[in-house]
């Protein structure tokens, strides 16, 4: 197979990190945005920038991402990958490093803002923390840097840019939007769309402002972005950097050739999506089904079971399988049946998209988030929420649901009402993205309908 | 309310022949005394008013109106403006909860309009001026969840019955009096279908509207004295007024009757509400606009939908079942309680729930329902092949407080009364205004600082890596 065009990919991807590290540092510009498809190497573009301007440029860095466990991972990857530099971490007095930081003793505490250390070094924080920390701080930095900034609303991100001249905001354009919980319309007519993700609000504001779009997955196989990229990054083109050899599933034991196994011998084949489907339940199941909970636990246990090889790299193992559920409560069902199938689950780790983000694994199980329903509503159409769901795997990812999906996809009404100019229709582009990855993955013969009873 | 839940208690209202309770505490505190109501009628397809009745609910309403409300005269509205500045007013110098009470939310659109029409209008006075930010304050509070100020008696009936109709047919309020008072002899879907049949939308029944019309086109054309024709139109809307009020007078006494107790945790969403109109009664505030006022609006609303949230589960055990079954609320007994100094941290709490859904994982904030015992799961274990589950609970917050449960004691853990940030939060948005940085409030971004490095920095970027 042709490897030319996964070199092209990296090779793209390098030449706009560098693009990055010019505007940041030597141009010093007040503002650059980098839109990134997942996988293509955000924290590792994050942690370059850090390492030339605090080793080699001798700058003060500052770093906000929208969780605190994203800032952990963040120390994790400067201590282990970079000669040591001054990291101090700003958080609350309740809070405390996980231990394997703890460890390293390479990271400065800091509760209190007043006490940050004035020298070329880089902190870290939540958004929320430096966001209440802005009125303590003295000395300003030389660069804000955000990562993750697309999951951070304008309101929280405007009063950090005073804290530093030149700002970097790093974020994927399709994954979830900040969580509000209250009816933003009539913020959507406002002058400043304070409620948007940070670099939108920043982009419609500043139409001229040069996007840097990162252009190659590095996650995710060619087949899957064949899927995914243009029912979510219609803006954001991009190709995998991973040649198809380098994601090869090999399943080492034998096959019972039922549909799970089918399935199975179709990741195995190449195809990185693929669905299994139950029956229609008859009755809408709102949120927890057992029954897709244990087909769910069933499709890990047996991958388990075949003995997974990753061509090349490893033998796979339960802390190689992921599995998404929309719902906290019905993934506590999932890993109520993965116990059963003797499935770790500290290994297996089943969680919510929220959680999900940033983080990828060779293999995933998810829900598919219309599962059951019979009327859509709208956190199952949100768009960054099934985006998320696939784009998490390296090597391929099976959904899970019941069968009927494409029956209320096309029985769904869309509310047309009168909406404020300029705002964008979740529910719609939510629609259009399942829609579209229902409809290949029925065209292409990939969800396979496990017979009633 | 869950689909499923709502379905099951419509099916169950149909079957009994009436509305039945969705809920056992009221989601509005006790009325003041006294209580202002307030039933408008508009004209069909203008924005203009024709008449307001007013005054207290169980007193005679007092009326202003206007025959022909396109001539623009307001002036008719003005005993209207005294009436209700002199009732906010003195609720608010007297540190009291004010109260006004609307028959239905089409009602509240006319408040609204009022306000949108009058509150900067040069071509009134100062009273009608002061009367348009009022209602426009009243209507902008109406977006605030938990609010304890306007009482929107269609909405409020909405939300703690369920009628054997569907939701659209609640909206019309007086089918959703008719079952919740089915009237003796007359199939309760019959009586709704035929309350139904008269607007309750503060507007003129159509024959009405028809002939005021009518009479307004024949005294244009000069084929009718005015003197006579009004005469004739304001009985007509007098008439449509008064029924307007019978049914918002109808609805509020219907609310009361349904005998609903008073969680203590209203006492906060009416301290809330007052502060929000106290602090605005005088000042005659726009839309906010600016990325500061925007952004404080954006964390009031949030505040409020959290602590009506939580207040809704604290205080109603109907609310709490139905989160309860969703795995909002957690069921459980205490198994353990490890603290080896009484009225010190560290206190961990063992848990043991048979509850099948489960909204809990290690970091999730527990509150015991009724205290301020606060704490966070670290661990959650299942047992007996799933049967239960173990959680594990370290306490943060209440480790003196005596209601701390003990081994063996039966407790409901629910969402934390949310932490209340908005001074913090105001101070970092005055800051940000003051900085004025350009990124945030200007149109054009400010020049970039160029300083050149002697190297690529993507090739000192991957020397510097291990």
């Amino acid at each position: 197979m042709n490897a030319q065009p996964y070199l092209d990919a990296r090779r793209r991807s390098d030449a706009a990190q560098r693009e990055v590290l010019r505007r940041t540092l030597e141009e010093r510009e007040p503002l650059v945005i980098v839109a990134s498809p997942p996988g293509a190497g955000k924290t590792y573009l994050v942690e370059s920038v850090i390492a030339v301007a605090v080793h080699h440029l001798g700058l003060r860095v500052a770093v906000v991402a929208p969780r605190a466990e994203q800032t952990y991972d963040l120390m994790r990857r400067l201590v282990v990958n970079f000669d040591p530099m001054p990291i101090t971490a700003l958080m609350s007095a309740h809070r405390q490093l996980p231990d394997d930081l703890l460890q390293t003793q390479r990271i400065l505490v800091c509760n209190d803002a007043t006490a940050l250390p004035g020298v070329a070094g880089v902190t870290i924080a939540t958004a929320d923390k430096l966001l209440f920390a802005v009125t303590k701080i003295t000395q300003s930095f030389d660069l804000l840097i955000c990562d993750e900034a697309y999951q951070l609303t304008f309101a929280t991100l405007a009063p950090l840019f005073e804290l530093a001249p030149s700002a970097l905001l790093v974020g994927d354009p399709g994954q979830l939007p900040p969580l509000i919980t209250v009816d933003t319309e009539r913020f959507e007519t406002a002058r400043y769309r304070i409620h948007w993700p940070a670099p939108r609000e920043l982009l419609r504001r500043f139409p001229q402002l040069d996007v840097v779009r990162l252009p190659a997955s590095r996650r995710l196989p060619q087949d899957t972005v064949n899927l995914v990229q243009p029912a979510f990054y219609r803006q954001l083109p991009f190709s995998s950097a991973a040649a198809p050899a380098e994601r090869r599933l090999q399943l080492d034991a034998a096959t019972q050739g039922d549909t799970i196994d089918r399935a199975l011998d179709m990741l195995a084949d190449g195809a990185t999506l693929v669905g299994v489907l139950l029956p229609p339940a008859e009755f809408g199941l709102e949120h927890v089904d057992d029954e897709l909970a244990e087909t769910m636990a069933a499709i890990a246990a047996r991958l388990l079971a075949r003995q997974p090889r990753w061509e090349g790299v490893r033998q796979l193992s339960a802390g190689d399988i992921g599995a998404i559920d929309a719902h906290v409560a019905s993934g506590a069902a999932v890993r109520r049946s993965l116990r059963l199938y003797n499935v770790p689950t500290d290994a297996c780790v089943v969680e919510t998209p929220e959680l999900w983000q940033g983080q990828e694994r060779p293999l995933m199980v998810v829900k598919h988030t219309l599962s059951g329903q019979r009327q859509i509503d709208a956190f199952g159409l949100e768009p960054g929420r099934w985006c998320v769901m696939l784009s998490r795997h390296q090597i391929g990812c099976v959904i899970v649901g019941r069968d009927g999906v494409g029956d209320v996809l096309a029985e769904h009404r869309h509310d047309c009402g009168a909406r404020p100019i300029g705002s964008v229709d979740a529910a719609w582009e939510g629609w259009r993205a399942h829609q579209a990855i229902w409809s290949q993955l029925e065209a292409q013969g990939r969800l396979l309908r496990i017979a009633q009873g | 309310m869950s689909t499923i839940f709502d379905l099951a208690a419509r099916l169950l209202a149909y079957q009994a022949g009436r509305a039945i309770p969705t809920r056992r505490s009221s989601a509005l505190m006790a009325d003041p005394i006294p209580a202002f109501a307030i039933a408008p009628i508009r004209m069909v397809a203008e924005q203009v008013v024709y008449a307001l009745a007013y005054g207290g609910p169980d007193d005679k309403p007092e009326i202003v109106l206007t025959w022909n409300p396109l001539d623009r005269d307001a002036g008719f509205l003005e005993p209207f403006a005294a009436a209700l500045d002199r009732y906010l007013s003195d609720c608010v110098t007297a540190g009291e909860m004010p109260r006004v009470w609307l028959a239905h939310t089409a009602a509240l659109e006319v408040i609204e309009l009022l306000g949108h029409r009058y509150r900067t209008n040069r071509s009134v006075g100062p009273e009608l001026q002061r009367m348009g930010a009022q209602c426009r304050l009243l209507a902008e509070e109406t977006t605030f969840a938990g609010q304890q100020i306007v009482a929107v008696a269609g909405s409020l009936l909405a939300g703690h019955v369920a009628t054997g109709q569907s939701p659209s047919e609640d909206l019309h309020l007086g089918a959703l009096l008719a079952w919740i008072d089915p009237p003796a002899g007359t199939a309760v879907v019959d009586a709704a279908a035929q309350a139904a049949l008269a607007p309750a939308a503060a507007m003129l029944a159509r024959a009405a509207d028809d002939r005021v019309e009518q009479l307004r086109a024949r005294v244009a054309s000069g084929r009718l004295r005015e003197p006579a024709a009004r005469v004739e139109a304001e009985a007509i809307i007098r008439a449509e007024l008064l029924r307007e009020w019978n049914l918002l007078v109808q609805a509020r006494r219907a609310f009361w009757t349904l005998g609903l107790t008073q969680g203590p945790e209203l006492t906060k969403l009416s301290a809330e509400s007052f502060k929000r109109v106290a602090w605005q009664i005088d000042r005659n505030y726009g839309s906010p606009a600016r990325p500061r006022s925007l952004a404080q609006r954006l964390d009031e609303l949030t505040y409020a939908q959290e602590l009506a949230a939580y207040a809704d589960v604290a205080d109603d055990p109907i609310v709490r079942a139905t989160a309860l079954s969703a795995g909002r609320v957690l069921d459980a007994t205490i198994i353990n309680r490890d603290q080896p100094r009484r009225g010190f941290q560290p206190c961990t709490l063992t848990l043991e729930t048979c509850q099948q859904v489960l909204r809990v994982r290690a970091g999730t904030q527990l509150q015991l329902r009724g205290a301020r015992v606060v704490g966070r799961i670290t661990e959650v274990r299942e047992l007996n092949a799933g049967q239960s589950v173990q959680l594990t609970l370290v306490i943060t917050t209440g480790v003196r407080n005596p209601q701390l449960p003990a081994p063996g004691q039966r407790t409901d853990w629910m969402e934390p009364e949310p932490a209340d940030l908005r001074y913090q939060k105001r101070q970092v948005y005055e800051r940000m205004a003051a900085s004025a940085d350009t990124r945030v409030m200007g149109d054009t971004l400010p020049p970039a600082r160029p300083q050149p490095a002697d190297d690529d920095l993507a090739t000192i970027a991957r020397r510097l890596r291990r």
